[in-house]
């Protein structure tokens, strides 16, 4: 007899709400995802060894971006979890959100969780910010390499909201944590003709 | 706080999961979103949701029909593995499963493949019934080396799993090594992508066949 997923997860609790998308396959699953791009960015699937779905600012002048999230269906709470793999081209000249989010743009200032790349801003590390209902925080990351391969884990549990890189904790907030529902979301953006871009090949959300 | 599949996947988070894929083939309809529908040579046959999961009817005469990734190819030539779970109506049709550079091209330059039953596509067409695995990549010296297994290509459901490594091949029949290759392998860097095909070969017969895919995995190692 094979066991269930459910069983293997947490077979003393209710199940709950979780997602798993590998980003293989001719293009995106659009049924899940939904696209918002801005003067040429795009959104892809990759065909090369490894290379997942690509977000692509593109090299038009002026603010280029491109962003998937779940089309403001937001079903996951402040107690849930989302792991991902990605690789970014960017460190600066370009800003990225990666996480969970109760808005529908990135960088919008809604309440969230984010892992966010821009050097040029912040610091060269992966950086987390969180934002609840009174205000944001922003945290310093301790693990570098933003234009390597990595895996990342931002995990809120109600009273923390913790980034994770490869497996060894980068950085904690307990302040100005979302309370609201969320989505998952990766965006990426940039303001000059360089294009940008970001490699996913995994992600996983769960409510905790 | 509950686990995650990619830890259970991945034996946790300090390594980088690589590129994997999963469909249980049910549901609706096919999702195209993952999957294009191609006809690679001969009839046109059709794809669709069954109730034995994704059901592929051939045309009749000589057709050869897959689905496959639309040459989005994510995976390793020296380092990735399918698993297939696949049945037949007849075993006069063929039914190969694997990786391939672009399945639109009826003999690939390179593709890792299992092939179960008439082994019309065999040089020796007189040991029908047998599960046959192939590699081909024509960079490479040999060319191509194709490996009769010695298992039964039963009509009904079987599991079969192929596996790229930097210095040889393997096939399994449900779970059993039934054969390595160990010339060629491909070259470095090989990029590609599964497809799972279902053809009548040279012999083919004069009516439309069935066959069923209900599980496909695929990962780089």
């Amino acid at each position: 007899m094979t066991k269930s997923l459910h069983e293997l997860f947490a077979s003393d609790i209710k199940p709950r709400t979780r997602f798993v998308e590998h980003f293989s396959g001719d293009a995106l699953d659009t049924f899940r995802w939904d696209t918002t791009l801005v003067n040429n960015g795009t959104v892809a699937m990759s065909d090369t060894s490894n290379g997942g779905l690509i977000l692509s600012t593109g090299t038009s002048s002026g603010t280029s971006s491109a962003q998937i999230d779940f089309g403001d269906k937001k079903q996951f709470g402040g107690a849930s979890s989302i792991i991902w793999t990605a690789i970014h081209s960017h460190s600066a000249t370009g800003e990225s959100y990666s996480g969970l989010t109760a808005g529908s743009t990135q960088g919008s200032g809604a309440q969230g969780i984010y892992s966010y790349v821009n050097t040029a801003w912040k610091t060269t590390n992966f950086d987390l910010y969180t934002v609840g209902a009174g205000g944001n925080t922003w945290t310093n990351g301790t693990i570098a390499g933003l234009t390597s391969n990595h895996s990342h884990k931002l995990e809120l549990t109600g009273t923390s909201g913790k980034s994770f890189v490869d497996g060894a904790l980068n950085c904690e907030s307990t302040t100005n944590l979302p309370i609201a529902k969320m989505q998952p979301s990766f965006g990426l953006s940039s303001t000059d003709t360089t294009n940008k871009t970001i490699n996913i090949t995994y992600c996983e959300a769960w409510e905790n | 706080m509950t686990k995650s599949l990619y830890e259970m996947m991945n034996g946790g988070f300090t390594t980088v999961m690589k590129q994997h894929f999963v469909d249980y083939f049910v549901g609706k309809s096919l999702n195209t979103d993952y999957w294009e529908v191609g006809n690679s040579s001969g009839s046109a046959g059709t794809w669709a949701m069954s109730d034995f999961g994704l059901c592929f009817t051939s045309g009749t005469g000589t057709s050869q029909g897959e689905i496959f990734f639309n040459n989005k190819r994510q995976y390793d030539g020296r380092g990735c593995a399918m698993i297939v779970t696949q049945a037949s109506e007849f075993d006069m049709d063929q039914r190969g499963s694997g990786f391939g550079n672009d399945p639109t091209v009826n003999d690939m330059p390179e593709h890792l493949i299992v092939r179960v039953s008439h082994a019309g596509w065999s040089s020796d067409k007189s040991t029908p019934n047998v599960v046959h695995f192939q590699i081909q990549d024509t960079s490479q010296s040999p060319t191509y080396q194709t490996l009769k297994c010695g298992n039964n290509s039963s009509t009904g459901f079987n599991t079969y799993k192929i596996e790229a490594k930097n210095s040889s091949e393997e096939c399994s029949v449900n779970g059993v090594l039934a054969g390595t290759i160990t010339s060629p392998v491909f070259a470095a860097n090989t990029k590609l992508q599964p497809f799972i095909r279902a053809k009548h070969g040279y012999t083919p017969p004069i009516v439309a066949r069935k066959f069923w895919v209900k599980y496909v995995e695929a990962w780089n190692t």
